[in-house]
């Protein structure tokens, strides 16, 4: 089984889940950690690949599982709707704090790793990606804090290019393509979805680590990725 | 240039300020009580540039070259207060609280401590596993939504305490008896159940390569919580390298480590806290680490900011790390630990509870939201508030007011949303009740009526009863046009806007002042 960590209704965890239909793909909302079923012992070098989880619902041994993909990068209040209004805020931190500890010490592969700053990833801001572009040697746009009104409103053109494992796709040149590569490793990920705007040279507008995985050619990537790495 | 970003009330910082102008440090101290008055604005791309403003003063941000980070939510400073959380002053305040620990991830300039290194006491099993990384011990440890889990791990362990798994504020509790029965209320989300550990409570805090240590006796489960007296302690120096080890690891320049030393020598960790409320062990140890920590703002070397070091606490093991032998200071705990002449080690008076991490598998009611008074507001110096921004840790020494046993199911998680006990709780289920009690026994007990005609009359009375009140649900469904205000109560809209104002500081984090249009 492949877990897909994302949220009910969002098109990219489901659509992950429909185009690895015959991988036993499953998706593992925030719902499913109101569940009774989950078992992890996060310490024990004997009972690491014995725990239980809870996927769509249904119960699931640590051991079935294959590989993870996250696509959500915390728990916020609007995800539990199960949970009484005034105990939300809480029981959201403990679920990303309970995900973090989980995805950091299940022994199957995660796609794209947690860091205590999101649960997809390495969890840059704006301006982390700009500083490390900058220190690469990557055009790119200075990105301002706060930010003002008239910014974001340019529509001057643009383009994305997406890293999913090896694969660079939608790059316009092998310049671009290496950027992209470039900034996957100084993240420490293996997937990127960088914006650019179209000017000579192109200048990174921004970037994140889960790449549109609608696509099929992405979520074929992700999955050659996870089977690659597969202990 | 040194930055100190923090509330007035808050005697850990007020300690590191005195200590900076011991040394005729230039110092900006950034006063969370005047947050509206104050504004921040920065530029990245190759370099980080801006401004910050404090109030007729403008700061150029490259002149800092270190801050000390320690803020609360501005949000609760009296100034700010007082128009609410989701007034433009609210948002001001978050946006500079934001905006503020935004730079100090990006920064070249030294920080105590970096944001995103302070993150990663958001997960103690996360943490934990960079502490085990650091060679030391720690407790077998269960994550469950699992009653029975719980049941078998306690069974397994005999001695076992729960407590929260984020750095939201809890008490770490034993798994008692009376527990036992609750042990139900998990499934709602998991919870972490860890074996009791024995032995003395010994708190490490780590300033650059300088450790220093005292122990703690308490009598409770958690010494923050309890009667506890703290003396220094002479720590072992190969201890003193695996606590060098977590915080490097951890991305931590400074921190409060807590250790517990078994009787048969053996040292766990519990927690690296990332913003150690020093000033609470005791006044040899709060002058010696406010010393430390405003000699390393003066001297010390800067970390990388973080898209060149990201500081997570997975690294899969820790350097062997010792402690700095060429620093004549390093083990600055005498070399016998001093005793007090009166009282025999050192009784923490009554201070402020921390900014501390989280409830236990409890809820964090009793701890987080009592309307205490926050250190911003210079004109007390009640309790500290815990807020969002405070990834502040767990100190405290105070004898806190227990936990009544009532509030063990409150915290004992979350609750479903339940018909049944809204039903119950909204007064409706009691005035049904008592309605009935009183057709059918007035009437007997007067004998005006007798037992068969009381029973059919409450029948009657309560089928017309039933008949109206559906009658006026469908006239208020079908004639009133859908308005979602209309249909909520006071009280609901209440607690949207208190849910609303929980996720402006996670917005701001996640998106910056994008999310803000879309958020208001």
């Amino acid at each position: 089984m492949i877990v897909v960590i994302g949220r009910v209704g969002e098109e990219v965890p489901e659509s992950l889940v429909d185009q690895w239909r015959s991988r036993d793909a499953a998706l593992l909302s925030p719902g499913d950690l109101s569940q009774p079923g989950w078992r992890h012992v996060p310490f024990s070098a004997s009972d690491a690949g014995d725990g239980q989880a809870v996927v769509a619902g249904e119960e699931v041994a640590m051991s079935d599982i294959e590989a993870v993909v996250s696509t959500i990068d915390t728990i916020t209040t609007a995800d539990l709707p199960q949970i009484v209004r005034q105990d939300r805020a809480y029981v959201a931190a403990e679920m990303r704090a309970f995900l973090l500890a989980w995805l950091t010490t299940i022994r199957c592969p995660v796609l794209n790793p947690p860091t205590p700053l999101s649960l997809a990833g390495c969890g840059w801001r704006p301006e982390h990606w700009a500083l490390a572009a900058g220190a690469l040697g990557i055009p790119t746009e200075t990105v301002a804090e706060p930010v003002e009104e008239d910014q974001g409103a340019r529509d001057d053109g643009g383009f994305t290019v997406s890293q999913v494992g090896e694969d660079v796709v939608d790059a316009p040149s092998p310049a671009v393509a290496g950027w992209v590569r470039q900034l996957t490793a100084a993240a420490g990920m293996r997937t990127l979805h960088a914006e650019f705007r179209d000017v000579t040279p192109p200048r990174l507008v921004s970037a994140r680590v889960v790449p549109d995985f609608r696509r099929a050619e992405l979520a074929a990537a992700a999955l050659a990725a996870l089977d690659g790495t597969r202990p | 240039m040194i930055a100190v970003h923090g509330a007035p009330g808050d005697e850990t910082t007020a300690l590191v300020l005195e200590a900076l102008a011991r040394r005729g440090a230039p110092v900006s101290f950034i006063n969370q009580a005047e947050v509206l008055s104050q504004s921040v604005h920065f530029e990245a791309d190759s370099e980080v540039r801006g401004n910050l403003e404090l109030g007729d003063r403008t700061i150029d941000l490259r002149d800092v070259t270190a801050a000390y980070l320690r803020p609360y939510d501005s949000a609760d400073a009296p100034a700010v207060a007082v128009h609410g959380a989701l007034s433009p002053e609210g948002f001001h305040a978050r946006q500079v609280d934001s905006l503020m620990l935004r730079w100090g991830d990006v920064t070249p300039a030294l920080v105590i401590n970096r944001p995103s290194a302070m993150a990663s006491n958001d997960s103690k099993p996360f943490q934990a596993r960079a502490a085990r990384a650091a060679e030391f011990m720690v407790p077998d440890t269960l994550l469950t939504t699992e009653p029975q889990a719980a049941r078998d791990f306690h069974a397994t362990h005999g001695d076992v305490v729960f407590k929260s798994i984020s750095s939201v504020r809890s008490i770490a509790t034993r798994l008692d008896d009376d527990a036992l029965t609750h042990l139900d209320d998990v499934r709602w989300c998991p919870t972490q159940f860890q074996e009791h550990v024995p032995g003395t409570d010994v708190r490490v805090h780590v300033v650059g390569r300088r450790t220093f240590a005292c122990e703690i006796e308490s009598d409770a489960d958690d010494y923050r919580y309890g009667n506890s007296t703290m003396r220094p302690y002479n720590l072992p120096a190969e201890v003193a390298g695996r606590c060098l080890a977590l915080a490097m690891n951890l991305g931590l320049e400074v921190t409060g480590i807590d250790l517990r030393r078994t009787p048969d020598e053996r040292w766990y960790c519990f927690e690296a806290n990332p913003s150690p409320a020093f000033a609470h062990f005791g006044e040899e140890i709060a002058s010696l680490v406010s010393d430390a920590v405003a000699d390393h703002l003066i001297t010390g070397a800067p970390t990388r900011p973080l898209p060149f070091a990201q500081a997570s606490g997975s690294a899969p093991s820790a350097p062997e790390v010792q402690p700095d032998p060429s620093e004549p200071e390093a083990p600055a705990e005498p070399a016998e630990p001093e005793v007090p002449a009166e009282p025999s080690g050192r009784n923490v008076p009554e201070a402020p509870a921390e900014p501390d991490s989280g409830p236990a598998l409890p809820k964090p009611e009793p701890t987080t939201r009592e309307p205490q008074r926050s250190p911003i507001d210079d004109t007390t110096q009640a309790s500290p508030i815990p807020s969002p921004t405070a990834k502040e840790p767990t100190m405290s020494t105070i004898p806190t007011p227990a936990e009544p046993e009532k509030t063990l199911i409150q915290k004992i998680i979350p609750k479903q949303t339940d018909p049944l006990g809204k039903f119950i709780r909204t007064g409706e289920g009691w005035l049904v009740f008592a309605f009935n009690l009183a057709l059918l026994i007035v009437p007997i007990v007067t004998s005006s009526l007798s037992p068969a005609t009381a029973v059919e009359w409450a029948a009657i009375l309560n089928g017309v009863t039933v008949v109206a009140r559906s009658g006026l649900k469908i006239a208020a469904v079908v004639g009133t046009p859908p308005s979602p205000v209309s249909q909520k109560t006071t009280s609901e809209i209440d607690a949207i806007a208190e849910e609303l104002a929980q996720q402006l500081p996670e917005l701001l984090d996640r998106g910056g002042a994008r999310a803000v249009p879309s958020a208001s």
